[in-house]
């Protein structure tokens, strides 16, 4: 999420071309986006859509929420365990000592991979498994909970913006197989978010199990997301090292770095710990005051509701002694920890004030900061509706950030709302964890996440602006950060659904037992959406006819490995009929091969970086090959006309032959010479022949140009495929290069700089 | 932890096609899929792979198609409801109401949110003796709502949470009213027309929701209807807005179709409280100081909250009672020949089956296990690491016909620890099931039984290879050598293995790592009459035709737990 990698989530130009096809909904098109159900005469339908309501399932490597299309919650949430993860019929689980004998199930695992349905590292995971574990929730959520039977239904799924392929191939192979689906349409979690909180556009938030996202969503599209580690899972190794501090007796802040065994007897098990981390701890409130005037006086538009101090006996400073007992180290102990250090998992996981801005990894920059660099940078991405960035980014020199954000996005009209949502639980990761200790977020629930007191003041730049929206009976809220209440991405899901909103993309359960037994994840088809996650290389042609195409450069390094891969299967696949055609500019490569050569060699796409030479190369063995072709094309139409129409009349011949001449004058360069070919000369010959002779020298000709439009058919699809696999231009915003380019600093500079 | 009941696990064959249809995919090159394809050919069941504990289940999980002649499993069948009720009150729910009412049993059923046991309605003080006389004037709820549920077991109960009922009937329509309000149909406001009351929406996502639903549903009217529909392919056919929609395509540029284009129009964003626009609060204070009030015991445990109906409980104060699930009955079919393999008796006081083809009765012999020569004392019950150990397996053959058996196992278990394993006679046949008819049969062969018997106790009788052990009417014992891996993470140690020559992976002791386990693969050949039913008129004129069949399958047999030493 630095700048160098770069908006990591635009998705190609293609790609959205592709969700403005049939399936979007998402799609820009400012309407609606559902169809009314209740519509003008109240539908005979809504008797028999009873029947058939989709079933909307939200994924999340923690959990996974069930129900019915127009229910108002989830009919069953399920949290994975190990506990779920045993044979039938093996009972162990309720065995008296089972507890206590935690360590044994743990060991040989990384350290809670049994509450995970995935990681999202999918190197060395079995994907198969992934698979089944889904399929015994889902098998046993449908029979216990959703009361259904086998029957096929339609199946809404409800994704996190970035779900790698394979995970997302082996869910929906699951499903099919298993639960005969006929069709699955995918949703968007944080565009469903934004959709159940009523808006059409905001920053989302999502605090969630492997990571956090901040998604931007404008008209119900994703525009891009940024993430960071800082989620439910390091908050829960932060609150095992808290705790273990703790029952050694030393509640200090420094902590000891290295990983420890985590079965030792001291040692706490996962399950506790997360245990913990839901009931106890909390979360401070913003404690930058001095900002925030700031800001107001800047920028009287901005609404800082949650701002409003108010501490009475301020939480921070109670040292008042909570109990914690603990069961899973041997002894069980139970510890006394003053009320204010049980904010510092939290605060550590999500903010970490102690250290400077400069010196977090890109992937691990705390989540303040990373709504605030999301501000900043959305602007770029949505350019085609602001053009002000430049404005923006002089607002950022000169004031302090958190004007800037409120002012340029007001300005850009970049709408991000921002929305947190409380949902956060679910998106990556479906984090039950309710980060404070207030918790238990739920998303649906009134419960304001805790996170957001959280939220330091920055989270006033959460709050988001909305964008102009135009017919609206009531004036457009513009300018304003707003942190919205969004019931959730499941609750999108099951209104969306509900509403019949088209999906983002929808997969016909024909169409993958077909194409997805071979080509399992054939992302072009199976998800838009995550076309993200895929490769410029796929459809990269498209759009780079555009010198200033506007795609960002999407990859970043992890995506180039699948990219490469899938280039590879594109070649000896057939494209599904129902994928977009790619639609190349040849032509501007061939006329810029520098041009491309660079841009491959920078974004490291060497073998593609000569392509545009060997387009070129081909290009002219093409068109030799038409050149070659032209005369014995036009001797052997005059052959056919010959043996067709022995009578014709010369002149008429004569004149036909003008005409063709000259159009093919028309169409080849200058340099052809042929106004009139050979064949015109030889043409005289043609009425002299026996229809014999015609017949063999046509037979002849023919084989000849059948050689030769077979060539230049070969010629033409490889300077497509080479021309498809060279990856998009990229954005001149984009930084070049490895050298990293200081934009500016965020606070002060790094010490060592 | 020390006992240990040796067990057998049969793995469904479906677990194939799955795997088929897995391994298909290209587009996710991990190892574990390379992996999986080696196990396609058949040769390496692993019953500690963590994939096959999808695909092991207990003999009595299993049925049994007896057209198609294959094991299903639960994950193999398809099922229907038969019957839905609830499992407190046994009060049968229609399918239909299951739609409107949920899953829940909405009568007085409740679970107790700390320790889910049964809530039973109880009068608070003493019962309103005033009550029924008053009751008559429909507008007056006694004020002093005095019933409450109460848990026998916990002793919790419904005033903890400042719920009182007034009735002890229609508990959960009480419960419904005090949670979320007055009913909610009355907040579904339509549209957006004017907000009458914007408080009167209470701050429940219920409500929430359908305001939202409403909201949407109001927009997409009011954008005009046809352009909604225009993308949306065939939904709606049946809708009157379809008509709108065949007349604007059919009537070509009518005005409709022009004000579309001039003005598209867009779905403005809700942002009332009645449309279900609602801005966070982020002030948790309130949330911060019940948590320092109440510490640790004032919050909800995760098993707690997981039983909730809804989420977002985190305060003792905020759990409700949760109605009871429903539960159903559903009869089975086999996926492919749509055969019934399995049919409860759909009153839900009745526990029996109409039709039930289990795979112990109809196909698969039961295996049990035993040591050959239990240890006297019978110490510790382990194995101990190294030293040969004898068990017999007693198959027992639930079919009228003689069942021919093949066994194969690998000659050391899969795994880290390998032990080896010998199988003394891995093939043999097993005598009919003797029908109840041939009753002297069955005594005269019980006699023979015991004379064997006799002659076991005698300690004369040899495990041999290549012969059965015991033999009875319908059961035949074999005997299985083993000699357990020590437990030792040892590289160096024979026993231990190491994958492939990479390094060795000395991570301590799993979960049941240190339980023998052995794959077997089965193989069933018998005769049977051809079945008749199925094949139609032609082949039934030859009665006496029998039919070869044959079943295979791998289990994942359980001896004993290896001692660590």
């Amino acid at each position: 999420m630095s700048s160098n990698t770069g908006p990591t989530s635009l998705p190609h130009r293609a790609v959205s071309s592709i969700r403005a096809g049939a399936h979007s909904t998402v799609a820009p098109a400012p309407q609606t986006p559902a169809r009314p159900i209740t519509s003008t005469l109240g539908s005979p339908s809504t008797s028999s859509r009873v029947d058939d309501d989709p079933i909307v399932v939200e994924l999340g490597s923690r959990k996974l929420r069930l129900g019915f299309a127009g229910d108002a919650a989830p009919k069953r949430i399920v949290a994975f365990s190990p506990d779920q993860q045993r044979r039938t019929g093996d009972f162990r689980l309720w065995e008296p000592d089972f507890a206590s004998q935690w360590r044994g199930r743990a060991s040989g695992k990384p350290w809670g991979a049994d509450h995970e349905l995935w990681r999202l590292d999918i190197r060395g995971q079995d994907l198969a498994l992934v698979g089944d574990k889904l399929e015994r929730e889902l098998r046993d959520a449908f029979f216990k909970y959703l009361l259904v039977d086998s029957k096929p239904r339609k199946v809404t799924l409800v994704l996190p913006p970035t779900l790698p392929i394979p995970l997302l191939s082996s869910t929906l192979d699951t499903i099919f197989h298993h639960f005969h689906a006929p069709t699955i349409s995918l949703l968007s979690s944080p565009v469903m978010a934004a959709f159940a909180a009523g808006t059409r556009s905001g920053l989302i938030i999502d605090l969630g199990w492997h990571e956090t996202t901040v998604t931007a969503v404008y008209e119900y599209r994703e525009v891009q997301s940024w993430r960071t580690i800082r989620a439910g899972k390091l908050l829960v190794e932060e609150t095992y090292e808290f705790l273990l501090q703790a029952v050694r007796g030393q509640l200090t802040t420094a902590r000891a770095e290295q990983i420890e065994d985590r079965l030792r007897d001291e040692a706490l098990s996962f399950e506790e710990c997360e245990e913990i981390a839901t009931r106890m701890l909390w979360c401070k409130k913003a404690a930058r005051q001095p900002y925030r005037k700031m800001a107001e006086e800047g920028l009287p538009t901005v609404h800082e509701h949650e701002e409003e101090v108010e501490d009475e006996i301020p939480p921070t400073e109670d040292h008042s002694l909570m109990t914690i007992t603990l069961n899973s180290c041997k002894p069980p102990t139970t510890v006394e920890i003053p009320f204010s250090q049980l904010a510092e998992p939290c605060e550590t996981t999500f903010f970490e004030a102690r250290l400077s801005p400069s010196c977090f990894d890109d992937d691990e920059l705390p989540v303040h900061l990373l709504a605030y660099r999301a501000l900043l940078q959305l602007p770029l991405d949505v350019r085609a509706i602001c053009r002000i960035f430049d404005e923006v980014s002089i607002l950022a020199e000169e004031n302090s950030w958190d004007p800037v954000r409120g002012k340029g996005a007001e300005q850009c009209k970049a709408k991000s709302k921002f929305k947190r949502d409380s949902a956060r639980q679910e998106s990556n990761g479906n984090i039950p964890i309710v980060l404070q200790s207030d918790t238990t977020s739920s998303d649906g629930e009134a419960a304001e996440p805790p996170v957001k007191t959280a939220d330091v003041p920055q989270e006033v730049d959460q709050v988001e602006n909305l964008i102009k929206r135009e017919r609206n009976y009531k004036p457009p809220v513009q300018g304003f950060l707003r942190a919205i209440d969004s019931l959730g991405p499941w609750c999108g899901g099951s209104l969306a659904t509900q509403m019949k909103a088209p999906a983002l993309a929808t997969i016909d359960r024909e169409i993958w037992l077909q194409q997805g037994l071979n080509g399992a994840s054939r992302p072009s088809e199976v998800d838009v959406k995550t076309g993200q996650r895929q490769t410029t290389g796929l459809y990269s042609s498209s759009s780079s006819a555009s010198n200033s195409s506007s795609t960002s450069s999407s990859s970043s390094s992890s995506n180039s490995h699948d990219e490469a891969s899938q280039n590879q299967h594109q070649e000896h696949q057939q494209r599904p009929t129902i994928a977009p055609r790619p639609n190349i500019d040849i032509k501007h490569i061939r006329q810029n091969p520098e041009l491309y050569e660079k841009n491959c060699l920078e974004r490291n796409y060497k073998v593609q970086s000569t392509y545009p030479a060997r387009i070129n190369a081909l290009f002219a063995q093409w068109q030799a090959r038409q050149k070659d072709g032209r005369s014995l094309r036009e001797r052997s139409n005059a052959l056919r006309r010959q043996i067709a129409n022995p009578a014709t009349i010369q002149h008429e011949d004569e004149a036909e032959n003008g005409a063709a001449a000259g159009s093919q004058q028309d169409r080849s360069q200058a340099t052809d010479s042929i106004s009139h070919p050979p064949g015109y000369g030889s043409m005289r010959d043609v009425r002299t022949m026996t229809k014999d002779e015609l017949l063999e020298e046509a037979r002849l000709l023919k084989q000849t140009l059948s050689t030769i439009e077979g060539d230049e058919a070969r010629l033409s699809t490889e300077m497509t495929d080479l021309a498809l696999a060279i990856p998009n231009m990229t954005d001149e915003n984009t930084p070049r290069g490895d050298e990293p380019r200081v934009l500016s600093y965020i606070n002060e500079p790094h010490p060592f700089d | 932890m020390a006992s240990f009941t040796p067990y057998t696990y049969i793995q469904c064959p479906c677990h194939d096609s799955t795997v088929q249809g897995r391994t298909a995919d290209d587009a996710s090159p991990t190892v574990s899929h390379e992996l999986n394809e080696d196990d396609d050919d058949g040769h390496a069941f692993d019953p500690r792979a963590q994939r096959s504990i999808f695909s092991l289940y207990p003999l009595e999980y299993l049925l049994y198609c007896d057209v198609c002649h294959q094991i299903r499993c639960p994950r193999c069948v398809s099922e229907e409801l038969v019957t839905i009720y609830c499992p407190s009150c046994l009060f049968e729910v229609g399918s239909s109401s299951l739609k409107t009412e949920g899953n829940r049993c909405t009568r007085s059923c409740f679970q107790c949110p700390i320790c889910i046991g049964p809530l039973a309605v109880q009068a608070l003080e003493s019962p309103p003796e005033s009550a029924p006389v008053l009751s008559e004037g429909a507008g007056t709820p006694i004020p002093s709502a005095s019933w409450v549920l109460t848990c026998s077991y916990c002793h919790w109960n419904s005033s903890e949470i400042g719920v009182k009922f007034d009735k002890p009937q229609g508990i959960f329509a009480q419960l419904q009213k005090l949670r979320y309000g007055e009913d909610q149909s009355k907040h579904v406001i339509s549209g957006d027309s004017s907000p009458t009351k914007p408080e009167s929406i209470p701050d429940t996502s219920k409500a929430r929701f359908a305001a939202l639903k409403s909201f949407y549903g109001s927009q997409t009217v009011n954008a005009n209807p046809s352009a909604g529909l225009s993308g949306l392919g065939d939904y709606g056919l049946n809708s009157p807005g379809a008509l709108t929609r065949i007349m604007s395509i059919y009537s070509g540029n009518n005005m409709n179709g022009l004000k579309q284009k001039n003005k598209p129009t867009i779905m403005r964003e809700a942002d009332s409280h009645n449309e279900g626009f609602r801005l966070t609060d982020l002030d948790e204070s309130s949330a911060i100081s019940q948590l320092r009030r109440d510490g640790m015991d004032g919050t909800i445990t995760s098993a707690q909250a997981k039983v909730q109906v809804e989420e977002g409980a985190q305060f003792a104060d905020q759990l409700w009672p949760i109605p009871y699930l429903l539960r159903t009955k559903r009869s089975k079919r086999c996926p492919v020949c749509r055969h019934i393999i399995s049919k409860p008796e759909p009153k839900v006081s009745n526990t029996r089956w109409r039709i039930r083809l289990a795979a112990n009765n109809n196909a698969i012999p039961t295996i049990s296990i035993k040591p050959l020569n239990p240890p006297p004392g019978s110490g510790s019950g382990l194995l101990r690491p190294m030293r040969p150990a004898q068990f017999l397996l007693t198959f027992k053959n639930p079919l009228f016909d003689d069942v021919k058996v093949t066994l194969a196992t690998p000659a050391t278990t899969p795994g880290r620890f390998a032990s080896r394993v010998t199988v003394l006679c891995p093939e043999f046949s097993i005598d009919a099931n003797p029908d109840n008819d041939m009753y002297l049969d069955d005594v005269l062969k019980d006699g023979e039984k015991e004379r064997q018997r006799q002659r076991g106790d005698e300690g004369i009788h040899q495990a041999e290879a290549g012969k059965i052990w015991e033999r009875g009417r319908n059961w035949v014992s074999i005997v299985v050598e083993v000699v357990p891996a020590s437990l030792r993470l040892d590289p160096s140690s024979v026993s231990f293995r190491t994958e492939g020559g990479s390094e060795p992976d000395l991570s301590t002791l799993r979960e049941d790592e240190d339980i023998l386990e052995i794959p077997m693969f089965v193989r069933l050949e018998w005769e049977s009459e051809a079945s008749h039913d199925q094949v139609g008129a032609t082949i039934s004129r030859e009665k006496d035709a029998r039919e070869k069949r044959e079943l295979a399958y791998w289990c994942a047999i359980g001896i004993g737990r290896i001692s660590q030493e």
